[in-house]
């Protein structure tokens, strides 16, 4: 089983190294991508008008929040978008749908559509082989979601080569046309932008990263999760663990994440004032968190099973008091498992009191929806879909899309929020994944059996937004990242996670900092730093 | 005096041996039960246990209700079975073939096709595979899970060296009877090679059974999907690390509903052994004396 304890996961350094594999903001160094995206426009942002959150969502990143969902849902498209059948390749997360023909829900979505929507759906992990077979095939189906950071390599060629330029459609003003597509940000759709050309809707997700949860009944004991000091932190999971119990998940490289926003380390790479580029593993910040990760195993506070799949089960009943999660909304898998439980997010603070910590803010996407090359007719069509399936929380189109029809799907609650039916649970997952993963609008805080978790959520994402940092190079694109940016991640966090639990000394550091650099570091760094856009700040400034 | 290896053993030495097997038998039983028990628990066991559950308390069968629910397993089974049964009822027949065929020496340039079958050991690309499946018209059809692995090369290799063992006068004199080669190796050879053939009957099932990765590329039609494509997608949902690169976070499955989907998976295949096991000691017995 590939667990995402213990392989690759989403800190800082994979979104560096891992999963800048092609989102390619910029384009690829040799085509002169990085200057013909500067010249581009990007899309007119326009929010959808009509829907008033609870809590208004910024420009920063900070979702909105809705405490139930809007009464009397409106209406963001026209007209039903297609005239003819269209294929579809993309991917669920969850089990898959009941097919076609017999799910009433994809049925009743594909008559709100006005034609049958055709996905072939790829299962997880899986999809970059069978994206690569389709396309040397030559037999794409007329739309193919192109994740950003799933190791498909040459993006910027593969594209001209195969795929629609829809630049003219959807630069400036071009976008108002379709009023669901304008109202996703300009930071989404740079996700989409390489070569200098727009080649299909953003799919947003949230753009939070990730954040250590703890069960406030077991931290209670020690004064709460909170922390203002490392020395603290410690002292309180000292505490916490007794041989039976204990303070930590044993994901290793997910809490050094954690360690290293308090030692201030960079997200990915920091930008220093003469522009140049230095690594997350080439700073004294990152450093020390691994002395101090090492400090907390040799005090015995880690879940001593380092292949421990998942944490979540443990901190519900107390076993293990504090794990890492994907983001601040994650507080939900909690309430999954015990209705009663609500978890602490902790709050990342300077490790001596002091100096300032960081927040390292995820990727925001999870990529764009290329089409196959078409005529002019067609790509009009297929816009109009994207339209449609992009339609912000709140509208008609949403509830079709991802809870069906009332009454059949889905019912309304006591507080009008809409639940799935026995049937909606079964026929709507799968399909809602698969569907959710090529077309998102942008995210939104929901919680419609705990409304007062929205609430605590959002003051959460407050509160992490200001010390908030995002990887300078997302967006961007090298290739050796792409193909060797995995295996030197891999091979210097084995190195670390030995460090951590005692098997390897402090100066084995240097030597896997050194073979990382020459194994591929330095030359990341060179055609990180060729492309990096202008607007990017430098680091700490 | 007796030798050694007639002597009764000693109560003492009875007692080591009991506990050294009794304790790999544990071994092994341990995680089935696990697997059982979790399947079997309800969320108040799981949490409780933090996990996996080596005895519910509250037994319920929700996990099962909840999986066959859906509608996509119930069709999931009888599609592994169907590929299993079909799968390796044609593997046998095309490699008992080809084994018999290449094993006597009358055949001509068997060098040379011994040459290109030795080339199967290795695994082809994914892409050119699926090439061949798609021109073969194969796509989104249970035959590309059954035909592309229906000869195995070592399933091959083995079979051919037992059937080289066959003793050359036995067929000579049926052909001086009057037989013909498919006679010679229906009444003669395969009888001779039942424990063999059961053994790579076994590996072909087994492999037919546990094969999911096919499946993933060239079924578009996830009713037409095998058991394990669903397992693992119940196993992995909300685990994998791509969703957490990607930022997307589907709840994983509840625990009890995951080993449910273990124990459907396992129970079926795990049958077939106990009517294989005699065949299939003596097979690997005979290969080995004979080697």
């Amino acid at each position: 089983m590939i667990s995402r304890r213990r392989f690759l996961q989403v800190t800082g350094a994979a979104i560096a190294t891992s999963t800048t594999l092609a989102a390619c903001g910029d384009g690829g160094a040799s085509s002169g991508g990085a200057k013909a995206s500067g010249e581009l426009t990007l899309p007119t942002y326009k929010p959808f008008e009509g829907l008033h959150p609870d809590f208004p969502g910024a420009e920063s990143g900070l979702e909105p929040g809705f405490l139930k969902f809007p009464a009397d849902a409106i209406s963001s498209v026209k007209a039903p978008p297609l005239k003819s059948a269209v294929t579809a390749l993309t991917e669920t997360f969850a089990t898959p749908p009941p097919p076609m023909g017999s799910n009433p829900m994809w049925q009743a979505l594909n008559s709100a559509l006005g034609g049958e929507l055709k996905l072939t759906i790829g299962t997880d992990p899986g999809y970059p082989e069978k994206f690569a077979t389709l396309l040397a095939s030559d037999s794409l189906p007329d739309l193919m979601w192109l994740p950003p950071n799933q190791g498909i390599p040459n993006i910027g060629p593969m594209l001209e080569a195969k795929f629609q330029d829809l630049t003219k459609y959807l630069s400036g003003d071009a976008v108002l046309e379709y009023p669901n597509l304008a109202a996703l940000k300009p930071a989404s759709w740079r996700t989409a932008v390489v070569n200098g050309k727009i080649w299909g809707a953003p799919i947003p997700s949230t753009p939070f990263g990730q954040v250590m949860m703890g069960n406030p009944k077991t931290w209670a004991k020690v004064g709460g999760l909170q922390c203002a000091t490392a020395d603290e932190f410690f002292a309180k999971c000292k505490e916490l663990s007794n041989g039976t119990n204990y303070a930590l998940e044993p994901a290793i490289i997910n809490m050094l994440h954690m360690f290293g926003e308090w030692f201030g380390a960079p997200n990915g790479w920091r930008v220093n004032q003469d522009r140049s580029l230095t690594y997350l593993y080439e700073t004294d910040n990152y450093k020390a968190a691994v002395e101090y990760a090492a400090k907390l195993w040799a005090a015995k506070v880690f879940y001593p099973d380092l292949n421990l799949a998942d944490a979540t089960p443990k901190t519900v009943n107390g076993q293990i008091a504090a794990q890492v999660t994907v983001g601040p909304r994650a507080t939900s898998d909690f309430r999954n498992l015990d209705p009663t439980l609500f978890v602490d997010t902790m709050i990342p603070f300077g490790h001596d009191g002091k100096a300032k910590p960081t927040y390292d803010m995820g990727y925001g996407t999870v990529g764009f929806t290329p089409f196959k090359k078409t005529d002019e007719g067609r790509i009009r069509e297929l816009l109009a879909l994207m339209d449609y399936l992009s339609a912000p929380f709140g509208t008609k189109e949403y509830l079709i899309k991802n809870f069906g029809v009332e009454g059949q799907q889905y019912e309304l609650d006591a507080g009008k929020n809409p639940v799935l039916t026995k049937a909606g649970n079964t026929q709507a997952p799968g399909l809602v994944s698969a569907l959710q993963i090529m077309n998102s609008p942008e995210s939104v805080i929901f919680n419609p059996a705990f409304p007062d978790d929205t609430k605590k959520v959002y003051a959460t994402e407050q509160q992490l937004l200001k010390y908030a940092m995002r990887n300078p190079t997302a967006g961007t694109y090298s290739d050796t990242s792409s193909k060797l940016g995995p295996k030197l991640t891999a091979a210097f966090r084995d190195t670390i996670v030995d460090i951590v639990t005692g098997r390897q000394k402090m100066d084995a550091y240097d030597a896997a900092l050194k073979r990382w650099k020459s194994g591929g570091g330095d030359k990341m760094r060179d055609e990180f730093a060729a492309v990096l856009p202008s607007s990017v700040p430098v680091t700490g400034s | 005096m007796r030798p050694i290896w007639k002597e009764r053993p000693s109560p003492g030495y009875q007692a080591i041996k009991a506990l050294v097997l009794g304790g790999f038998a544990l071994v092994i039983v341990i995680p089935i039960l696990v697997v059982i028990s979790t399947s079997l628990a309800s969320d108040r066991d799981i949490i409780d246990a933090g996990g996996y559950v080596l005895w519910p308390s509250h037994p319920t069968f929700k996990a099962y209700q909840t999986l066959f629910g859906g509608g996509l397993m119930g069709r999931a089974i009888l599609v592994s079975v169907f590929v299993t049964l079909v799968g390796t009822a044609i593997a046998l027949a095309v490699t008992i073939a080809l084994a018999y065929a290449t094993s006597r020496p009358v055949l001509f340039g068997r060098p040379v096709l011994l040459m290109v079958l030795f080339t199967l050991l290795f695994a082809p690309g994914i892409i050119p595979m699926f090439l061949v499946v798609k021109q073969l018209g194969l796509l989104d059809s249970l035959w590309s899970l059954i035909l592309p692995g229906a000869l195995g090369a070592f399933n091959f290799v083995v079979l051919r060296t037992f059937f080289m063992n066959v003793p050359g006068e036995l067929l000579e004199s049926a052909r001086i009877d009057g037989a013909s080669d498919f006679t010679i190796l229906r009444r003669i050879v395969l009888p001779l090679s039942k424990a063999v053939v059961a053994v790579v009957g076994l590996f072909y099932a087994v492999g037919f059974w546990n094969a999911f990765f096919n499946a993933l590329l060239y079924l578009n039609d996830t009713s037409k999907w095998p058991v394990q494509v669903i397992l693992r997608t119940y196993v992995l949902q909300g685990k994998s690390l791509s969703a957490d690169q990607l930022g997307v976070h589907p709840p994983s499955q509840p625990q009890s509903l995951q080993m449910a989907v273990v124990v459907v998976a396992l129970v079926p295949i795990a049958m077939v052994y106990p009517f294989l096991q005699r065949h299939f000691t003596k097979g690997v017995i005979t290969g080995a004396v004979k080697g």
